[in-house]
Protein backbone atom coordinates (compact mmCIF):
# COMPACT_ATOMS: atom_id res chain seq x y z
CA UNK A 1 0.00 0.00 0.00
CA UNK A 2 1.75 3.01 -1.24
CA UNK A 3 1.44 5.72 1.54
CA UNK A 4 -1.06 8.01 -0.24
CA UNK A 5 -3.19 5.06 -0.13
CA UNK A 6 -2.67 4.67 3.94
CA UNK A 7 -3.16 8.03 4.59
CA UNK A 8 -6.38 8.39 2.23
CA UNK A 9 -7.78 5.60 4.16
CA UNK A 10 -6.36 6.53 7.22
CA UNK A 11 -8.46 9.89 7.75
CA UNK A 12 -11.34 8.77 6.04
CA UNK A 13 -13.99 8.71 9.03
CA UNK A 14 -12.75 12.37 10.15
CA UNK A 15 -15.56 14.44 8.74
CA UNK A 16 -14.46 18.06 9.17
CA UNK A 17 -12.36 19.04 6.46
CA UNK A 18 -9.57 21.25 7.89
CA UNK A 19 -9.21 18.42 10.64
CA UNK A 20 -8.40 16.01 8.34
CA UNK A 21 -5.89 17.77 6.51
CA UNK A 22 -4.25 18.65 9.76
CA UNK A 23 -4.46 15.04 10.71
CA UNK A 24 -3.19 13.99 7.63
CA UNK A 25 -0.04 16.90 7.52
CA UNK A 26 0.88 15.41 11.11
CA UNK A 27 0.70 11.68 9.85
CA UNK A 28 2.44 12.44 6.59
CA UNK A 29 5.44 13.69 8.97
CA UNK A 30 5.49 10.57 10.77
CA UNK A 31 5.30 8.71 7.57
CA UNK A 32 8.06 10.18 5.41
CA UNK A 33 10.09 9.52 8.63
CA UNK A 34 9.99 6.24 8.32
CA UNK A 35 9.99 5.90 4.33
CA UNK A 36 13.41 7.41 4.66
CA UNK A 37 14.28 5.66 7.93
CA UNK A 38 13.34 2.66 5.33
CA UNK A 39 15.43 3.61 2.77
CA UNK A 40 18.44 4.24 4.62
CA UNK A 41 18.33 0.32 5.52
CA UNK A 42 18.63 0.06 1.51
CA UNK A 43 14.96 -0.15 0.52
CA UNK A 44 13.83 1.44 -2.80
CA UNK A 45 11.52 3.80 -2.82
CA UNK A 46 8.06 1.72 -3.65
CA UNK A 47 9.03 -0.96 -1.23
CA UNK A 48 10.46 1.64 1.71
CA UNK A 49 6.78 2.79 1.38
CA UNK A 50 4.81 -0.21 1.61
CA UNK A 51 6.82 -0.95 4.82
CA UNK A 52 6.42 2.29 6.29
CA UNK A 53 2.74 1.99 6.03
CA UNK A 54 2.60 -1.35 7.36
CA UNK A 55 4.60 -0.23 10.51
CA UNK A 56 2.25 2.39 10.95
CA UNK A 57 -0.58 -0.09 11.96
CA UNK A 58 -4.07 -0.90 10.37
CA UNK A 59 -5.22 2.08 8.67
CA UNK A 60 -8.93 1.36 8.95
CA UNK A 61 -8.43 0.70 12.68
CA UNK A 62 -6.86 4.13 13.50
CA UNK A 63 -9.61 5.72 10.86
CA UNK A 64 -12.11 4.75 13.25
CA UNK A 65 -9.98 6.35 16.53
CA UNK A 66 -9.06 9.29 14.45
CA UNK A 67 -13.16 9.99 13.65
CA UNK A 68 -14.24 9.23 17.34
CA UNK A 69 -11.53 11.57 18.68
CA UNK A 70 -12.37 14.73 16.16
CA UNK A 71 -15.87 14.86 16.18
CA UNK A 72 -17.04 17.66 13.38
CA UNK A 73 -19.54 20.05 15.52
CA UNK A 74 -16.37 21.85 17.22
CA UNK A 75 -15.52 22.53 13.82
CA UNK A 76 -19.35 23.71 12.44
CA UNK A 77 -19.60 25.36 14.93
CA UNK A 78 -16.85 27.42 13.97
CA UNK A 79 -17.54 27.79 10.57
CA UNK A 80 -21.34 29.04 11.63
CA UNK A 81 -19.56 31.43 13.74
CA UNK A 82 -17.47 33.11 11.63
CA UNK A 83 -20.32 33.49 8.58
CA UNK A 84 -22.33 35.04 11.40
CA UNK A 85 -19.74 37.26 12.37
CA UNK A 86 -18.74 38.63 8.98
CA UNK A 87 -22.12 39.11 8.01
CA UNK A 88 -22.62 41.06 11.36
CA UNK A 89 -19.94 43.18 10.42
CA UNK A 90 -21.20 43.53 7.43
CA UNK A 91 -24.35 44.21 8.54
CA UNK A 92 -22.67 46.95 11.18
CA UNK A 93 -20.87 48.79 8.44
CA UNK A 94 -23.82 49.21 5.98
CA UNK A 95 -26.54 49.91 8.39
CA UNK A 96 -24.66 51.88 11.19
CA UNK A 97 -22.42 53.57 9.09
CA UNK A 98 -24.80 56.29 8.59
CA UNK A 99 -26.52 56.57 11.35
CA UNK A 100 -23.23 55.81 13.88
CA UNK A 101 -22.12 59.52 12.74
CA UNK A 102 -25.43 60.48 14.22
CA UNK A 103 -25.43 58.62 17.07
CA UNK A 104 -21.95 59.33 17.80
CA UNK A 105 -22.21 63.22 17.65
CA UNK A 106 -25.15 62.93 20.18
CA UNK A 107 -22.76 61.65 22.55
CA UNK A 108 -21.89 64.52 24.51
CA UNK A 109 -20.32 65.84 27.93
CA UNK A 110 -20.65 69.02 29.52
CA UNK A 111 -17.37 71.46 29.60
CA UNK A 112 -16.69 72.24 33.54
CA UNK A 113 -14.77 75.14 34.08
CA UNK A 114 -11.03 74.76 35.05
CA UNK A 115 -8.89 76.20 37.45
CA UNK A 116 -9.51 79.78 35.97
CA UNK A 117 -11.38 81.67 37.66
CA UNK A 118 -12.50 83.32 34.67
CA UNK A 119 -14.01 81.61 31.92
CA UNK A 120 -16.99 82.23 28.54
CA UNK A 121 -19.74 80.06 28.47
CA UNK A 122 -21.22 78.62 25.40
CA UNK A 123 -23.11 81.52 24.80
CA UNK A 124 -19.25 83.33 25.03
CA UNK A 125 -20.72 85.35 27.86
CA UNK A 126 -17.57 85.88 30.37
CA UNK A 127 -18.41 84.50 33.75
CA UNK A 128 -16.14 85.03 37.04
CA UNK A 129 -16.33 82.07 38.92
CA UNK A 130 -16.35 82.81 42.39
CA UNK A 131 -16.25 79.42 44.82
CA UNK A 132 -16.54 76.13 43.68
CA UNK A 133 -16.94 72.97 45.39
CA UNK A 134 -16.50 68.59 44.68
CA UNK A 135 -19.09 67.05 46.53
CA UNK A 136 -18.14 63.24 47.53
CA UNK A 137 -20.19 60.84 47.77
CA UNK A 138 -23.44 59.23 45.36
CA UNK A 139 -27.40 58.82 45.76
CA UNK A 140 -28.69 55.74 44.42
CA UNK A 141 -31.94 56.73 42.80
CA UNK A 142 -33.96 53.67 40.96
CA UNK A 143 -31.43 52.24 38.89
CA UNK A 144 -29.32 55.61 38.58
CA UNK A 145 -26.14 56.39 40.81
CA UNK A 146 -26.29 59.83 40.91
CA UNK A 147 -23.33 62.18 41.74
CA UNK A 148 -21.91 65.78 41.73
CA UNK A 149 -18.79 66.18 39.63
CA UNK A 150 -18.88 69.91 40.82
CA UNK A 151 -20.66 73.01 41.54
CA UNK A 152 -19.78 76.65 41.94
CA UNK A 153 -21.16 80.18 42.06
CA UNK A 154 -20.32 82.16 38.94
CA UNK A 155 -21.12 86.20 38.75
CA UNK A 156 -21.83 87.88 34.79
CA UNK A 157 -23.04 91.00 33.41
CA UNK A 158 -25.36 91.37 30.25
CA UNK A 159 -25.73 94.87 28.55
CA UNK A 160 -28.33 95.63 26.70
CA UNK A 161 -30.59 98.87 25.45
CA UNK A 162 -33.35 99.96 27.56
CA UNK A 163 -36.14 101.65 25.97
CA UNK A 164 -34.71 105.14 25.74
CA UNK A 165 -31.33 103.55 23.82
CA UNK A 166 -29.28 104.14 27.30
CA UNK A 167 -26.75 101.02 27.94
CA UNK A 168 -27.64 99.10 30.77
CA UNK A 169 -25.42 96.56 32.33
CA UNK A 170 -27.09 94.00 35.16
CA UNK A 171 -25.69 91.78 37.23
CA UNK A 172 -26.51 88.34 38.02
CA UNK A 173 -25.44 85.66 40.08
CA UNK A 174 -25.92 81.72 39.70
CA UNK A 175 -25.24 78.61 41.49
CA UNK A 176 -24.44 75.77 38.91
CA UNK A 177 -24.78 72.30 39.78
CA UNK A 178 -23.58 69.18 37.79
CA UNK A 179 -25.77 66.49 38.00
CA UNK A 180 -24.50 62.99 36.69
CA UNK A 181 -26.39 59.88 36.51
CA UNK A 182 -24.67 56.99 35.23
CA UNK A 183 -26.02 53.22 34.67
CA UNK A 184 -24.64 50.00 33.21
CA UNK A 185 -27.52 49.60 31.55
CA UNK A 186 -26.95 51.17 28.68
CA UNK A 187 -30.05 50.45 27.01
CA UNK A 188 -31.90 52.90 29.36
CA UNK A 189 -30.01 55.38 30.58
CA UNK A 190 -31.85 58.48 33.02
CA UNK A 191 -34.03 60.05 30.40
CA UNK A 192 -32.04 63.36 28.86
CA UNK A 193 -35.32 65.35 29.18
CA UNK A 194 -34.82 68.69 30.93
CA UNK A 195 -37.61 68.33 32.59
CA UNK A 196 -36.74 65.62 34.76
CA UNK A 197 -35.21 68.39 36.54
CA UNK A 198 -37.34 71.40 35.64
CA UNK A 199 -41.19 69.93 35.87
CA UNK A 200 -40.30 70.23 39.90
CA UNK A 201 -39.33 72.74 42.02
CA UNK A 202 -35.89 73.40 43.98
CA UNK A 203 -34.98 74.88 47.43
CA UNK A 204 -32.20 75.68 49.22
CA UNK A 205 -31.38 76.62 52.90
CA UNK A 206 -31.87 80.12 52.93
CA UNK A 207 -35.26 79.77 52.15
CA UNK A 208 -35.15 80.48 48.68
CA UNK A 209 -37.12 78.24 46.03
CA UNK A 210 -36.70 77.66 42.15
CA UNK A 211 -38.84 76.95 39.55
CA UNK A 212 -38.68 77.44 35.40
CA UNK A 213 -42.43 78.64 35.57
CA UNK A 214 -40.85 82.62 35.02
CA UNK A 215 -44.38 84.27 36.43
CA UNK A 216 -43.80 83.08 39.63
CA UNK A 217 -43.06 86.01 41.97
CA UNK A 218 -42.73 84.28 44.98
CA UNK A 219 -40.11 82.10 43.78
CA UNK A 220 -36.74 82.48 41.99
CA UNK A 221 -36.17 80.83 38.74
CA UNK A 222 -34.31 77.77 37.59
CA UNK A 223 -32.98 75.96 34.55
CA UNK A 224 -31.46 72.57 33.03
CA UNK A 225 -29.73 71.82 30.25
CA UNK A 226 -28.67 67.81 29.74
CA UNK A 227 -26.06 65.84 27.88
CA UNK A 228 -26.64 62.09 26.79
CA UNK A 229 -23.78 59.19 26.69
CA UNK A 230 -24.67 55.56 26.19
CA UNK A 231 -24.09 54.99 30.39
CA UNK A 232 -24.53 58.15 31.30
CA UNK A 233 -26.86 61.47 31.56
CA UNK A 234 -25.53 64.95 32.49
CA UNK A 235 -27.75 68.01 34.07
CA UNK A 236 -26.55 71.47 34.39
CA UNK A 237 -28.90 73.40 36.66
CA UNK A 238 -28.70 76.90 36.86
CA UNK A 239 -30.01 78.53 40.08
CA UNK A 240 -30.22 81.66 39.70
CA UNK A 241 -29.00 83.23 43.50
CA UNK A 242 -30.20 86.91 44.94
CA UNK A 243 -26.55 88.22 45.08
CA UNK A 244 -22.77 86.36 45.72
CA UNK A 245 -22.74 87.45 49.41
CA UNK A 246 -23.69 84.33 51.03
CA UNK A 247 -24.04 81.48 48.81
CA UNK A 248 -26.66 78.49 50.21
CA UNK A 249 -25.49 75.83 52.75
CA UNK A 250 -26.98 73.32 50.79
CA UNK A 251 -29.05 73.18 47.61
CA UNK A 252 -32.18 70.53 46.99
CA UNK A 253 -32.48 69.64 43.40
CA UNK A 254 -35.68 67.34 42.71
CA UNK A 255 -35.11 64.66 39.95
CA UNK A 256 -37.83 62.60 38.32
CA UNK A 257 -41.51 62.01 38.59
CA UNK A 258 -41.26 60.06 41.45
CA UNK A 259 -40.54 63.05 44.56
CA UNK A 260 -37.20 62.18 44.58
CA UNK A 261 -34.32 64.53 45.78
CA UNK A 262 -30.91 64.64 45.45
CA UNK A 263 -29.26 66.98 48.51
CA UNK A 264 -26.42 69.24 47.76
CA UNK A 265 -24.16 69.76 50.54
CA UNK A 266 -21.98 72.77 49.33
CA UNK A 267 -20.77 73.04 53.22
CA UNK A 268 -19.88 69.26 53.84
CA UNK A 269 -19.35 69.25 50.15
CA UNK A 270 -21.09 65.68 50.09
CA UNK A 271 -24.02 64.44 48.17
CA UNK A 272 -26.84 62.91 49.71
CA UNK B 1 -8.56 20.64 18.13
CA UNK B 2 -11.50 20.52 19.64
CA UNK B 3 -10.70 23.27 22.11
CA UNK B 4 -8.94 25.31 19.36
CA UNK B 5 -12.46 25.70 17.44
CA UNK B 6 -14.05 25.93 20.44
CA UNK B 7 -12.19 28.94 21.89
CA UNK B 8 -12.39 30.28 18.51
CA UNK B 9 -16.17 30.11 18.12
CA UNK B 10 -17.18 30.93 21.56
CA UNK B 11 -14.71 34.38 20.69
CA UNK B 12 -16.18 34.95 17.46
CA UNK B 13 -19.81 34.41 19.44
CA UNK B 14 -18.56 37.01 21.78
CA UNK B 15 -18.14 39.46 18.96
CA UNK B 16 -21.24 38.57 17.38
CA UNK B 17 -22.74 39.78 20.93
CA UNK B 18 -21.11 42.69 20.84
CA UNK B 19 -21.30 43.82 17.57
CA UNK B 20 -25.45 43.24 17.50
CA UNK B 21 -25.40 45.27 21.32
CA UNK B 22 -23.57 47.99 19.62
CA UNK B 23 -25.89 47.80 16.47
CA UNK B 24 -29.05 47.94 18.99
CA UNK B 25 -27.28 50.86 20.66
CA UNK B 26 -26.66 52.84 17.43
CA UNK B 27 -30.36 52.25 16.47
CA UNK B 28 -31.88 53.74 19.90
CA UNK B 29 -32.17 50.58 21.44
CA UNK B 30 -36.01 49.06 20.61
CA UNK B 31 -37.97 47.67 22.27
CA UNK B 32 -40.21 44.72 21.20
CA UNK B 33 -43.41 46.03 22.29
CA UNK B 34 -45.27 49.09 23.21
CA UNK B 35 -45.51 47.99 26.47
CA UNK B 36 -41.91 46.94 27.65
CA UNK B 37 -41.03 50.82 26.05
CA UNK B 38 -43.57 52.37 28.79
CA UNK B 39 -42.10 50.91 31.05
CA UNK B 40 -38.73 51.46 30.86
CA UNK B 41 -40.09 55.11 30.61
CA UNK B 42 -41.52 54.82 33.62
CA UNK B 43 -37.96 53.92 35.24
CA UNK B 44 -35.82 56.48 32.80
CA UNK B 45 -38.37 59.11 34.60
CA UNK B 46 -37.87 57.41 38.49
CA UNK B 47 -41.46 56.97 38.10
CA UNK B 48 -42.93 54.38 40.18
CA UNK B 49 -44.07 51.06 37.85
CA UNK B 50 -47.69 51.34 36.59
CA UNK B 51 -50.52 48.45 35.41
CA UNK B 52 -51.54 49.43 32.09
CA UNK B 53 -55.29 49.48 32.41
CA UNK B 54 -55.65 51.09 28.79
CA UNK B 55 -54.13 50.40 25.28
CA UNK B 56 -55.16 52.79 22.63
CA UNK B 57 -54.61 53.54 18.56
CA UNK B 58 -53.43 56.70 17.29
CA UNK B 59 -54.06 58.10 13.93
CA UNK B 60 -51.31 60.68 14.18
CA UNK B 61 -49.17 58.26 15.78
CA UNK B 62 -49.57 55.78 12.90
CA UNK B 63 -48.14 58.45 10.47
CA UNK B 64 -44.99 58.10 12.85
CA UNK B 65 -45.14 54.61 13.34
CA UNK B 66 -45.97 52.35 16.19
CA UNK B 67 -49.58 54.13 16.68
CA UNK B 68 -50.02 52.79 20.39
CA UNK B 69 -50.38 55.11 23.18
CA UNK B 70 -50.90 53.82 26.91
CA UNK B 71 -52.13 54.60 30.44
CA UNK B 72 -51.20 53.35 33.53
CA UNK B 73 -52.19 53.31 37.07
CA UNK B 74 -49.44 53.30 39.52
CA UNK B 75 -49.52 53.50 43.38
CA UNK B 76 -49.82 57.39 43.13
CA UNK B 77 -49.80 58.45 39.83
CA UNK B 78 -51.22 57.92 36.40
CA UNK B 79 -48.74 58.19 33.68
CA UNK B 80 -49.71 58.12 29.80
CA UNK B 81 -47.12 58.22 26.54
CA UNK B 82 -46.59 57.18 23.57
CA UNK B 83 -43.19 56.37 21.77
CA UNK B 84 -42.76 59.58 20.27
CA UNK B 85 -44.83 62.20 22.83
CA UNK B 86 -43.60 62.84 25.98
CA UNK B 87 -43.99 60.39 28.81
CA UNK B 88 -46.49 62.36 31.33
CA UNK B 89 -47.08 62.00 34.96
CA UNK B 90 -50.52 63.22 36.46
CA UNK B 91 -51.05 62.87 40.07
CA UNK B 92 -54.31 60.29 41.28
CA UNK B 93 -57.33 61.71 42.45
CA UNK B 94 -57.50 60.55 46.01
CA UNK B 95 -60.96 61.06 46.09
CA UNK B 96 -62.24 59.10 42.28
CA UNK B 97 -61.03 58.09 39.47
CA UNK B 98 -58.49 60.55 37.55
CA UNK B 99 -59.33 62.15 33.87
CA UNK B 100 -56.74 61.77 32.26
CA UNK B 101 -55.79 63.27 28.15
CA UNK B 102 -53.83 60.93 26.03
CA UNK B 103 -50.75 61.79 24.68
CA UNK B 104 -51.24 62.14 20.76
CA UNK B 105 -54.81 62.52 18.78
CA UNK B 106 -57.16 59.53 18.52
CA UNK B 107 -57.92 60.76 14.68
CA UNK B 108 -57.00 64.32 13.26
CA UNK B 109 -58.43 64.22 9.51
CA UNK B 110 -60.94 64.81 8.73
CA UNK B 111 -61.94 65.28 12.00
CA UNK B 112 -59.93 66.08 15.02
CA UNK B 113 -60.56 63.65 17.62
CA UNK B 114 -58.89 63.81 21.22
CA UNK B 115 -58.98 61.28 23.98
CA UNK B 116 -59.67 61.38 27.54
CA UNK B 117 -59.80 58.46 29.76
CA UNK B 118 -60.89 58.04 33.62
CA UNK B 119 -59.00 55.24 34.95
CA UNK B 120 -60.38 53.37 38.27
CA UNK B 121 -63.64 54.27 37.70
CA UNK B 122 -66.05 52.92 40.13
CA UNK B 123 -66.62 48.92 40.02
CA UNK B 124 -70.62 49.01 39.31
CA UNK B 125 -70.02 51.34 36.60
CA UNK B 126 -71.07 50.34 32.90
CA UNK B 127 -71.54 53.71 31.48
CA UNK B 128 -69.98 56.98 31.76
CA UNK B 129 -70.71 61.31 31.10
CA UNK B 130 -68.09 63.63 30.79
CA UNK B 131 -69.14 67.21 31.04
CA UNK B 132 -66.48 69.44 29.66
CA UNK B 133 -66.55 73.30 29.46
CA UNK B 134 -63.62 74.61 26.76
CA UNK B 135 -62.74 78.60 28.03
CA UNK B 136 -62.11 80.53 25.44
CA UNK B 137 -63.23 83.33 26.26
CA UNK B 138 -60.07 84.39 28.29
CA UNK B 139 -57.68 83.14 25.33
CA UNK B 140 -59.43 83.38 22.32
CA UNK B 141 -61.82 86.27 23.09
CA UNK B 142 -64.75 83.32 22.14
CA UNK B 143 -67.57 82.21 24.09
CA UNK B 144 -67.10 79.28 26.36
CA UNK B 145 -68.18 75.48 24.65
CA UNK B 146 -69.67 72.99 26.80
CA UNK B 147 -69.67 69.42 25.64
CA UNK B 148 -71.32 66.24 27.11
CA UNK B 149 -69.06 63.37 26.12
CA UNK B 150 -70.00 59.46 26.60
CA UNK B 151 -67.48 57.44 27.66
CA UNK B 152 -67.42 53.93 26.66
CA UNK B 153 -65.32 51.22 29.03
CA UNK B 154 -62.71 49.76 27.52
CA UNK B 155 -61.26 47.28 30.66
CA UNK B 156 -60.32 49.28 33.48
CA UNK B 157 -61.32 52.68 32.36
CA UNK B 158 -63.49 54.70 30.38
CA UNK B 159 -62.90 56.56 27.16
CA UNK B 160 -64.17 59.66 26.08
CA UNK B 161 -63.72 60.96 22.48
CA UNK B 162 -63.45 64.90 22.22
CA UNK B 163 -64.12 66.54 18.87
CA UNK B 164 -64.76 70.09 17.71
CA UNK B 165 -68.36 70.98 17.47
CA UNK B 166 -67.69 74.13 15.34
CA UNK B 167 -66.99 74.48 11.58
CA UNK B 168 -63.02 75.61 11.73
CA UNK B 169 -63.83 78.21 8.86
CA UNK B 170 -65.79 80.40 11.88
CA UNK B 171 -63.59 82.06 14.00
CA UNK B 172 -65.10 80.19 17.41
CA UNK B 173 -64.63 77.01 15.34
CA UNK B 174 -60.96 77.76 14.78
CA UNK B 175 -60.56 78.68 18.77
CA UNK B 176 -62.23 75.78 19.80
CA UNK B 177 -60.08 73.46 17.50
CA UNK B 178 -56.77 74.72 18.90
CA UNK B 179 -58.50 74.27 22.57
CA UNK B 180 -59.10 70.80 21.73
CA UNK B 181 -55.60 70.05 20.48
CA UNK B 182 -53.94 71.78 22.73
CA UNK B 183 -55.36 70.02 25.40
CA UNK B 184 -52.61 67.03 24.20
CA UNK B 185 -49.84 68.79 25.63
CA UNK B 186 -51.48 69.75 28.54
CA UNK B 187 -50.19 68.35 32.06
CA UNK B 188 -51.65 67.81 35.64
CA UNK B 189 -53.44 70.75 36.37
CA UNK B 190 -53.72 71.98 33.27
CA UNK B 191 -58.06 70.24 32.39
CA UNK B 192 -60.27 72.89 31.92
CA UNK B 193 -63.65 72.45 34.10
CA UNK B 194 -64.98 68.98 33.86
CA UNK B 195 -67.77 66.65 35.81
CA UNK B 196 -67.46 63.28 35.72
CA UNK B 197 -70.47 61.11 36.13
CA UNK B 198 -70.73 57.28 36.54
CA UNK B 199 -74.18 55.05 36.60
CA UNK B 200 -74.44 51.44 36.76
CA UNK B 201 -76.19 49.10 34.14
CA UNK B 202 -79.88 50.19 34.58
CA UNK B 203 -78.77 54.00 34.13
CA UNK B 204 -79.04 54.89 38.26
CA UNK B 205 -76.40 57.14 38.65
CA UNK B 206 -73.45 56.13 41.12
CA UNK B 207 -71.20 58.87 41.52
CA UNK B 208 -70.09 62.31 40.08
CA UNK B 209 -66.39 64.20 40.70
CA UNK B 210 -65.30 67.83 39.04
CA UNK B 211 -62.29 69.43 39.55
Amino acid sequence: MSTYEWLRQATAKIRFSPDREAVRRELAAHLEERVEAEKARGLPQREAEAAAAAAMGDPDVLAEELGRIHSPWWGYLWRASRAALALIALCTVWVAGHDLLDCVNGWSRPELPGRESVYADDYGIEKSVLDRWRPRGAKKLGGYRFTVPMAWVEQWEVAYEDEEGTEVREAFCGLTVCLRADTWRFWEPCSPSQYMILDNTAADSQGNRYVYDGQRTDCRSFFCRTWSQPFTTWYMVYLYLPGPEEPPEWVDIPVGCGGDAIRVDLRGEVVW
Amino acid sequence: MARKHRLRALRNGLLCVLLLAFLWQVKGCPLPTAEMEFHRRERQHLADESEIVLRCESEAEGWLGEPAMLVGVAARTVHTASRTHRFNVWPKNPDGPTLVVLPSELALRPVLVVGLAAVEPPEQAETARLTLTLPLEAAYGEEDVRHVLTGRREGEAFLFRLQPQYDDATSRGRAEFAEVMSLTHRTAGGLPPYELAFFDSGGGHIASYTN
